[in-house]
């Protein structure tokens, strides 16, 4: 019951959020793709003079900088934005909507466990993920076959950085709102942590400093790292799946043991 | 005065948070500056003002030469405005939603004071905090460059950039207010002005990209002035006169608003 | 059976007391009140036995079963309406009720259009937008909806108008003939005279008494009520006399005594009019409990 009662309440965003996100992804792939395509030939003639130090600070191989697969990994910060806010503010609402409404005496004298309702609004968090991620990866995947992309065996790899980073943020999401005295605004706080996500993710483009790497979530599954290596870099990932089991597990634990003051 | 007081005491702590962001964007952002100016300078020069839009786009130079301390300092300054944005959204939308969400609107509202008088004062904390913030991106921003141990020569640039980010934030600060005044729930008002940002980023980006999207340059409020008009010294004043006073109207009208709107918790 | 038992049951917040060495049975089948003053630990039982917050110590059983581990078999069979009573919003009454009732594996259409008839409420309204008086009939219904054993109800009819707390107080009975049992928690002290057969008296988060309510209307106390056509009341050698207050020619006090000693000594005065009535649990409470 709370599981489709949960899901009647965020499908409009849900829908909302998969239209944005998949509007992006057609938008950056199929808009702006050709207009980047057309650009090869300036690019070309002065592509050997780049300065190795600035071409090292942006990571990509001058011989394919122009394929699907390298674009991808460039505009891929946009769709970690709106993913990022998409699923922090929907962990928010669900797990902070009875502290908001407080309405938690009505559903925790209901004949659940708290570990079961957890356990339901978790699972519809992840529901939200996969509709709002289908959408936009398929399109993904429509513009790799479009335009031709060779890396085929890296393309899972890169699809998937989207949905395993935004699982980081899930996990953020619910723990912020189990721990949190107040939850005013969900729609404040998931858009604030993905914009602080996503500067992170820009300051250390600017500044190269390696220790950012490792405080930038949008980035701890990189579609980069999986061009340059073919798979992900095995201390963020497991940087970033250790956050998300302890913020999950920390979610949990109050959850399921904190007093329900009137 | 104490309804003021208490706004500004109530805000202090995130303010702190938003400062802190601030401060490692705005201090943190030249690091790597040095290095990048000296790889080459001429070639460079020449290099990125042939680059197309769009690749210039995605690695986040817009149309700022990443070269020039100038050019650097309006890419910084382009995200200071993000910062400063989101935070003046939660401003403006908490200076009139916070009552109605934390249900005290009773408690405020039948005390002896004009419903225009205390959303002014709750609309001036919002400001002091939002000033404060823009002010202390500039001295960030005049701060960054001898930390380095590079030369200032960007000053005036660097006032007229803060003063765009300063203008930005009033915009959507005025949005956050009007939102949730003409609203009925302060949820929803949050959402529409985080959208609002959201779609004014990617139309940013979008024209960045691709110079026959040019026309939208007047929805492009993050950046108030142009990166060349700004670091060539004849900055346009016409646009940000607009946005003053599209700042202007929209609190205006939160206020003309606010006389009639049901005071109901939420 | 008992259907509520605790033994020692104490719950700290940090350091602030909540409820201290709280001991008391209720029996299945019976109307148990519980009184006392604003912070006096009632509401902290109460969320204790629903697990609502986690004791520090003691023990608390519903139906034998252990009030934190075995929480979920015991809410199949408990209802509960508590004092403040706020809902998810964008919700109709009709709809939160049924996902109230859904919890319980029970078709409760029936019921809650009955209870609703009954309760005059309006179920197509959506909740936020009701009155306070309104939601607390959504409460009442989503507590009752189930036909519960256990009804646990905490201050219920704040917000009600009189005559919706007497089709209430019909309501609580008619559930108690069926069988099941109320702890009924309220300050307001007429109400758990007339519905409790038993009713502890909280103070200072411990219980200070418990008072059967038959024993105490059957006790020797009146409450006496004189109008003298002149002079005062001196109760003179008179045991017994307590909470004089003379107001004019009006004068009232408690006793508890021989009536034969009392009506002797009233015999000596110019009585107009004389009131021997029983007292209230307020005016015993005030008086022997403030």
């Amino acid at each position: 019951m709370i599981y489709r009662f949960e899901m009647r309440r965020q499908l409009g965003a849900a829908v909302c959020w998969a239209v944005s996100l998949l509007a992006a992804a057609l938008l950056l792939t199929e808009g702006f793709y050709p207009v980047f395509l057309a650009c090869r030939t300036i690019v070309e003639e002065y592509i050997a003079t780049f300065p190795p130090l600035l071409a090292a600070a942006f990571g990509f191989q001058l011989d394919d900088l122009f394929s699907i697969d390298s674009y991808m990994t460039l505009v891929y910060l946009y769709e970690a934005l709106l993913g990022a806010i998409a699923v922090t503010t929907a962990a928010l609402t669900v797990f902070a909507r009875e502290k908001r409404q407080h309405c938690a005496d009505f559903l925790m004298t209901r004949p659940v466990s708290r570990c079961a309702v957890f356990l339901r609004k978790l699972l519809c968090c992840l529901t939200l993920l996969v509709l709002m991620d289908l959408p936009c990866l398929l399109a993904q995947l429509m513009s790799y076959q479009h335009f031709q992309g060779t890396h085929r065996t890296e393309l899972l790899l890169t699809l998937l950085c989207l949905p395993l980073n935004q699982l980081f943020f899930l996990a953020l999401g619910a723990f912020l709102a189990v721990w949190l005295r107040t939850v005013r605004s969900p729609a404040g706080l998931g858009c604030g942590i993905g914009m602080g996500a996503f500067l992170l993710s820009m300051l250390r483009t600017m500044t190269e400093l390696d220790a950012l790497q490792y405080l930038s979530p949008l980035y701890y599954f990189s579609p980069l790292t999986v061009r340059q290596t073919g798979g992900y870099d095995p201390v963020c990932a497991v940087l970033g799946l250790a956050l998300t089991l302890l913020l999950g597990a920390a979610a949990f634990v109050r959850y399921t043991r904190q007093d329900v003051t009137a | 005065m104490n309804i003021l007081m208490r706004e500004l005491r109530q805000g202090l702590r995130v303010f702190g948070i938003w400062a802190v962001g601030l401060a490692f964007l705005m201090l943190g952002g030249p690091v790597k500056f040095d290095g990048m100016s000296a790889a080459g300078a001429g070639s460079m020069n020449a290099l990125l003002e042939r680059m197309p839009r769009a690749l210039l786009a995605l690695f986040g130079m817009g149309d700022g030469n990443i070269e020039t301390l100038g050019g650097f300092y309006a890419v910084l300054s382009f995200y200071a405005a993000l910062v400063v944005a989101c935070y003046a959204i939660s401003l403006g939308t908490a200076a009139v939603g916070r009552e109605l969400q934390d249900k005290t609107c009773d408690f405020l509202f039948t005390r002896p004071r004009s419903r225009a008088h205390i959303l002014a004062m709750k609309l001036l904390g919002g400001l002091i905090l939002l000033t404060a913030l823009c002010l202390l991106n500039l001295v960030f921003s005049l701060a960054a460059p001898p930390l380095y141990g590079m030369e200032n020569t960007v000053v005036q640039p660097m006032l007229l950039f803060c003063l765009g980010v300063y203008l930005t934030g009033l915009l959507f600060f005025a949005l956050g207010a009007l939102l949730t005044v003409l609203l009925p729930r302060a949820e929803q008002a949050a959402q529409l002005s985080w959208a609002a940002l959201l779609l004014v980023y990617g139309l940013c980006v979008a024209c960045d990209m691709d110079e026959r999207l040019g026309f939208l340059r007047p929805l492009n409020v993050l950046r108030c002035f142009g990166t060349r008009e700004v670091l060539e010294g004849q900055p346009h004043p016409g646009y940000a006169i607009a946005l003053v006073v599209v700042s202007g109207g929209m609190l205006t009208a939160a206020f003309l608003c606010f006389r009639r709107k049901d005071l109901n918790a939420q | 059976m008992n259907v509520i038992e605790t033994r020692g049951l104490t719950k700290y917040y940090g350091r602030q007391r909540g409820i201290e060495n709280v001991s008391f049975e209720v029996e299945e089948g019976e109307i148990y009140g519980f009184v006392g003053p604003n912070g006096a630990g009632k509401s902290t039982t109460i969320r204790t036995l629903l697990n609502l917050i986690h004791k520090t110590g003691g023990e608390a059983r519903i139906f034998g079963l252990d009030c934190e581990r075995d929480s979920r078999k015991i809410l199949r069979q408990v209802g509960y309406l508590p004092s403040e009573v706020f809902y998810y919003d964008r919700m109709r009454a009709i709809d939160l009720l049924r996902y109230a009732a859904s919890f319980y594996g029970v078709d409760s259409t029936g019921r809650i259009h009955a209870l609703a008839e009954r309760l005059q409420l309006d179920l197509n309204r959506r909740v936020e937008d009701m009155s306070l008086g309104n939601r607390k009939k959504v409460g009442i219904i989503q507590g009752l909806l189930h036909s519960p054993r256990l009804i646990i109800l905490d201050e219920p009819t704040s917000g009600l108008d009189p005559l919706m707390q007497r089709t209430f107080f019909d309501l609580l009975r008619e559930e108690n003939e069926r069988g099941a049992t109320v702890l009924f928690s309220s300050h307001i002290l007429g109400e758990v005279q007339r519905l409790c057969r038993r009713v502890a008296i909280v103070r200072d988060g411990t219980i200070a008494s418990v008072e059967d309510m038959a024993q105490l209307r059957g006790s020797a106390c009146k409450r006496v009520t004189l109008t003298l056509r002149e002079g005062g009341f001196n109760p003179g050698r008179l045991e017994g006399v307590a909470s004089l207050e003379e107001r004019g020619r009006e004068v009232t006090f408690l006793y508890r005594g021989d009536c034969q000693r009392l009506l002797a000594q009233l015999s000596g005065y110019p009585l107009e009019n004389v009131d021997i009535t029983e007292p209230s649990l307020e005016e015993m409470f005030m008086h022997y409990y403030a």
